[in-house]
Order: C-alpha cells, then sequence, then structure tokens
C-alpha cells in the first residue's frame, strides 16, 4: 500500500516536473518568437537606415577599410589641396583651410582620390574646361605640390594606377556633378606639362556635390576673376609695351574684392627654454629622440658654444638651435631612420612608406612649438622625385595660419629626404605662430606682380606661373602681413 | 646760431612746398568733362571690358589692361545730372590695434608697375554705368570710355542680359 501510494506520488512528480519544463520550453519559445517579431519590425522600420549605410559604402567608390588606414589618413591630412573654387550659375568664392566649405569638400576630394587612382577608371581626352569655366557648376581644386599619379596611386594599393599611363602630373583637378544625382562626378585633370586635359567618371555619386554647390548658390557674386577672363594670360598685340610684356598664367585667380587677415607673429617654442637640460624627462621631451630613431645606450647629448642641443650617435646627428631649427644628418643611407619597419621596400611602396614615415615624425616633432590645431595647418607644398625608378624623394612641407601659407624665410618649414625607405635628412624649422588682434589687407595682388617683374630685371616676356597668398615677414622678422608669393 | 635755424626752417618750408606743389601736379582731377579728348592713345590698353563695352550681374568689376610703366589711372563715372565724369572712390577698411573697424573711402587710382599691367575694381550701380578711364604720363592724357551695364539677378535681368 505504502509502496503503491509512493509510486503515484513519484508519477505525480515527475508529471509537474514535466509540466514546469513545458512551461518553461514554452516561455523560451514565445521569448523567441517575441524577439523574431521585435527583429522583424526593426528590420522593416530601420531598414531606411540600412539602406543609408550601403549608400555610403557605394559613395566611397572603393572598400571603406581604406579609411582606417593610418597611411591614407597622414595622405590625406598634409597633402591636402591649398585651396577649392566653388562656381555655380550666380556666384563664385575661394574657399581656404580655415573654412567649414573647405572641410565639409574634403570627403568628396578624398571618395574621388580613391576612383580616380583606381584600377577601373575610364578616361577620354576632354576640352579645356580649365580656360572656360562660365558658369558652370563645379568644384576647382588646386594642390600646392605636383601630384605624380604613379605615386598617389600608392597610397590606394593600387601603384600602376591607370591614370599615371596619360598624365605625369597635375596640380589644378575640376569636379563636376553628373546630370542625376545618384550618377558618378565628372573629373576634369590637366597635365602639367602637356596641358592636355582628360576627363574622367567616377563612381563617386554628385549628391555630395551638389550639396556642397547649393552652399554657394546662395552667394550672389561672383569673387573672384581667372586671369584669362581679364584678358591677361595673352597680350598677343601688345604695341604698348614693346619693352616688356607679362603674361598671367590663364588659372592665377584675382580676388575682386579687398581681403583682411589678422597679422601674425612668430616666436621660437617656449619649451626650448629647457634646451640646457637636454632630451630629458625635465628638458625636452625624449620622444623626439626617439622618433629620430636615437637609442639612449648609443646617444652622446651636449649643449655647444651657440646654446644648440646636440645628439650625437654611430650612424646621425640631431641638433636642435634656441631659434626653433631643428637638424637631422644621417652618416649614410642605411644609417638614416627606417621608415619601411617590417615591410619590404619595394619601387611600388616606396613613396607610401617613405611619406608616410616623414608624417609620423612630423606628428611626434610638432607638439613641441605648441600651435593651436584648429587653425594651424601643416601641408606638403612641394615634392620632388628624381625618377619613379629610384626611390628617393624629398618632401617639402609648409605651416598654414588662417588657410594662409607661411613664408618664414628661405626655406620651407619642413624639408626631408627619404632613400630606398630611409629618412637621410630633415630640417624643421620649429615655430609657434599667433593672431595679433590687428587686421590688415592683403596686398594687392597686382603690387605683388609688379614686385616680381622689377626683381627679374629683363627686358622681354616675363611669365607668372603662381600666385600665392601668404605671410610675409616684415621687417622685425617676428611679424607676419599677408600678401603673396608670386613665381 | 640763430641765422643757421632761420636758414633750416627756410629750407624745410620750401621743402614743403615744393613736395605739395608736386603732388597736386600729379593728382588727377575730381572732375573731367565728357568732351575733353586727350592728346595721346598709346599710354595704355583695356582688355577688360573687351571692346568696351560689358554688362554682368556682380558687384564688383574688374577694369585690367597694359600700359606704359608710371602711368596714373583714374577711374570716373559719369553723372548724368551735371553732365560730368565723376572720380571714383572705393570703401576700403582698416582694423586698428584695438580691433576696431573703420572704413574709409579712397579713389581708384593705381599706378601702372614693372608688369606695364593694371587691374582697378569698380563697384557698378544696377542699370547702365559709363566709365572713364583717365590715363596720365607726364604731360600725355589719354581717356577711354567704357560701358558697363549692370543686371538684376531675377528673370527680367537674365532676359535682358540675353537680349543684350
Amino acid at each position: 500500500m505504502h509502496k503503491k501510494n509512493f509510486k503515484e506520488k513519484r508519477i505525480k512528480e515527475q508529471k509537474l516536473k514535466r509540466k514546469r519544463t513545458e512551461f518553461i520550453k514554452s516561455v523560451f519559445i514565445a521569448l523567441l518568437f517575441f524577439n523574431l517579431v521585435m527583429l522583424l519590425y526593426s528590420i522593416s522600420k530601420e531598414g531606411l537606415f540600412l539602406k543609408e549605410k550601403a549608400t555610403l559604402t557605394a559613395e566611397s567608390g572603393t572598400t571603406l577599410a581604406n579609411d582606417n588606414s593610418e597611411a591614407v589618413n597622414l595622405y590625406f591630412s598634409y597633402a591636402a589641396p591649398e585651396y577649392i573654387l566653388l562656381n555655380t550659375e550666380t556666384g563664385r568664392d575661394i574657399f581656404y583651410t580655415d573654412t567649414d566649405t573647405y572641410l565639409k569638400s574634403q570627403k568628396i576630394l578624398q571618395d574621388v582620390d580613391r576612383s580616380l587612382f583606381s584600377s577601373t577608371v575610364k578616361f577620354e581626352k576632354g576640352e579645356d574646361i580649365f580656360t572656360d569655366i562660365k558658369d558652370r557648376n563645379l568644384i576647382y581644386i588646386s594642390y600646392p605640390y605636383h601630384r605624380f599619379p604613379k605615386l598617389a596611386g600608392q597610397m590606394f594599393e593600387n601603384p600602376s594606377s591607370k591614370l599615371s599611363e596619360v598624365i605625369s602630373s597635375f596640380k589644378k583637378l575640376i569636379l563636376l556633378p553628373a546630370e542625376k544625382e545618384e550618377d558618378g562626378i565628372i573629373a576634369y585633370i590637366k597635365d602639367e606639362k602637356t596641358n592636355d586635359v582628360f576627363k574622367m567618371q567616377t563612381s563617386v555619386p554628385s549628391s555630395g556635390l551638389y550639396k556642397l554647390l547649393d552652399s554657394v548658390k546662395r552667394l550672389d557674386d561672383k569673387l573672384c576673376t581667372f586671369s584669362y577672363e581679364l584678358n591677361l594670360n595673352s597680350l598677343k598685340e601688345n604695341t604698348i609695351n614693346k619693352k616688356v610684356s607679362t603674361y598671367l598664367r590663364p588659372d592665377i585667380i584675382i580676388p575682386s574684392k579687398a581681403q583682411y587677415l589678422p597679422n601674425i607673429t612668430m616666436s621660437p617654442p617656449e619649451d626650448l627654454e629647457k634646451l640646457k637640460l637636454g632630451f630629458t624627462k625635465e628638458g625636452i621631451s625624449a620622444k623626439i629622440l626617439s622618433s629620430f630613431d636615437f637609442k639612449d645606450s648609443y646617444t652622446r647629448q651636449y649643449v655647444n658654444s651657440d646654446n644648440t642641443l646636440v645628439c650625437v650617435s654611430d650612424n646621425a646627428t640631431l641638433k636642435l638651435s634656441p631659434d626653433g631649427i631643428l637638424e637631422y644628418s644621417a652618416v649614410s643611407k642605411k644609417g638614416g631612420v627606417n621608415l619601411m619597419g617590417s615591410t619590404k621596400l619595394s619601387i611600388e611602396n616606396s613613396y607610401l612608406l617613405s611619406f608616410t614615415g616623414v608624417s609620423r615624425i612630423i606628428n611626434s616633432v610638432m607638439p613641441l612649438a605648441d600651435n593651436n590645431e584648429k587653425t594651424f595647418k601643416i601641408r606638403l607644398t612641394d615634392l620632388q622625385a628624381e625618377s619613379f625608378e629610384v626611390a628617393e624623394y624629398k618632401f617639402m612641407f609648409d605651416y598654414y595660419l588662417n588657410g594662409t601659407r607661411i613664408i618664414p624665410g628661405l626655406y620651407h618649414a619642413i624639408e626631408a629626404t627619404t632613400v630606398d625607405g630611409y629618412l637621410t635628412s630633415m630640417r624643421i624649422n620649429l615655430k609657434t605662430f599667433e593672431n595679433t588682434n590687428k587686421k590688415s589687407a592683403v596686398e594687392p595682388l597686382i603690387s605683388a606682380i609688379d614686385k616680381f617683374c622689377a626683381d627679374k630685371k629683363t627686358e622681354g616676356a616675363i611669365s607668372v606661373s603662381e600666385c600665392i597668398r601668404c605671410y610675409i615677414p616684415q621687417k622685425d622678422n617676428s611679424t607676419f602681413s599677408a600678401g603673396w608669393l608670386v613665381k | 646760431m640763430i641765422k643757421m635755424k632761420f636758414l633750416s626752417r627756410a629750407v624745410s618750408a620750401l621743402v614743403s612746398v615744393i613736395l605739395i606743389l608736386s603732388l597736386s601736379a600729379f593728382a588727377s582731377p575730381d572732375t573731367v568733362s565728357p568732351y575733353e579728348e586727350g592728346n595721346a592713345t598709346d599710354l595704355i590698353a583695356v582688355t577688360k571690358p573687351e571692346g568696351q563695352k560689358d554688362s554682368t550681374f556682380d558687384s564688383t568689376y574688374i577694369i585690367s589692361g597694359y600700359g606704359k610703366e608710371n602711368t596714373v589711372i583714374t577711374l570716373y563715372w559719369h553723372n548724368m545730372a551735371d553732365d560730368m565724369y565723376q572720380k571714383i572712390y572705393n570703401k576700403v577698411e582698416y582694423t586698428e590695434a584695438d580691433g576696431t573697424v573703420t572704413a574709409k573711402y579712397e579713389e581708384a587710382t593705381v599706378t601702372i608697375g614693372a608688369s606695364g599691367l593694371f587691374m582697378n575694381t569698380v563697384e557698378p550701380a544696377e542699370g547702365d554705368n559709363n566709365i572713364l578711364v583717365r590715363a596720365e604720363n607726364g604731360e600725355n592724357v589719354q581717356y577711354i570710355k567704357l560701358s558697363i551695364t549692370r543686371y538684376k539677378r531675377n528673370l527680367l535681368g537674365i532676359i535682358k542680359a540675353l537680349t543684350d
């Protein structure tokens, strides 16, 4: 009897247990079902968001993986345009590096770069739109240095870019939106040597460019003029000045209204007062030493009679003077800073590795100058490549404040020479720049051209090939006001 | 000693008079009659506006060209009220050391330098603007009459510009 009761009790317990399990299972399935419903709901509701993401990937033209690449970021940061010009039916204006419009344009330009230097880009000979802009909706981009497609292609892992087959180098680029917003932006490039113009269809949708141009459509004025629009690019019937004929390159831009910029001051970085303490914790940041591959155990430091801090190793010398001149020189090529890391150097990655390595050094040294990161910029302004068969490059950088290049003296602010992936020499003019309260009108362009012609002292044709808005030192050499560098 | 002081004052006074006289000799007249013809035709050539006539929608217009070095170029606009050309003054802003901005009006005069080129900006009013370019080099004076029409940026203005 007792046994039977026990059995019944056990069966009951088992049934109860099964019921509980079934209940838990049901709850779990209900939860899963609820989750599924929520997931389906969110997909249907946020489908637009997912679609946007997909568009973003397509907009970039290639994979977004490149965005995370340190090399590409450094390239876009240092090798950026000097200015952009936006032209519409109603307005035209120049935007320098310190303006919102310039910054907004960068995403488009970076995507266009990826597309231009890709292996799939298609091109054909185009009309010379560079001397016939008129009222077209377009963006005109001016780079301060020669862009060699063979080298720039390396940045986008495409050293043998198709563009290099037709163009040796270019400094100007025009982008036009296609008729339909979703169609690719049309790019025009002019070869600096041959003046041949090529037209290319990029894979970057025109929508971004339309948005950018809309911001200028509100402008009701053309605030600058090209020299060809003033017919100053060819004085064919110059019967008046038989002695002197000055010709302006057609793409020289002349402001229509006076521009006003703050005067600036230049001084050696404050931290250089600690120069006598050497590269130590208390003195000048030792990070600078390590960025030039100086190892503590092999380095000798001393301050010489003119208060210059000198660091010597078996392979190289680094000098830092009280006026902020930092000079590095290697004893031999292989004694220089290794810019390759563990990557094997080839002619197809040498520019990428050299540029990235030099940019990294600039990044680690420049905090010493303590400039305002918002207004102060460093840009590649000149590039010398001996031949595309040899991995030898000379990079020249300059400082920009208020979107305007600073010309501190005879040399560029930064000059670096690399050979076969090694940094062999580098000179950095470390200076702190600050805006003053005083604003002055930028010197009239024609005055600067007159000075340039007077210095030439030649009888006959004088060709003006470039006019760069820049800060020029005053007599005291520490105050700068805005004017023009004419070449 | 007194004689020396007197002499130095006399010399400085003479220099000042000469300077003032020379400055007034170079200064262009404030008004020019439309019937003035000048005595030269080879001091300057205007490259923009081509054919001495142009139209624009913009608030500023650059008049450009080339000419003999040291030629002084002054721009005048035609005042219908008294049928005289009056000197054009452009607004120029100056910022003082304390940051305050002051505006001054400066005459639209440029002197041709070593490049032999000139550019001078005018701010045309809406409608027809008859402008006179006066070029002076020593005793030689040249006049060039220009016509710049500024249209309003509206449908009517665009139609007018197209039919012009």
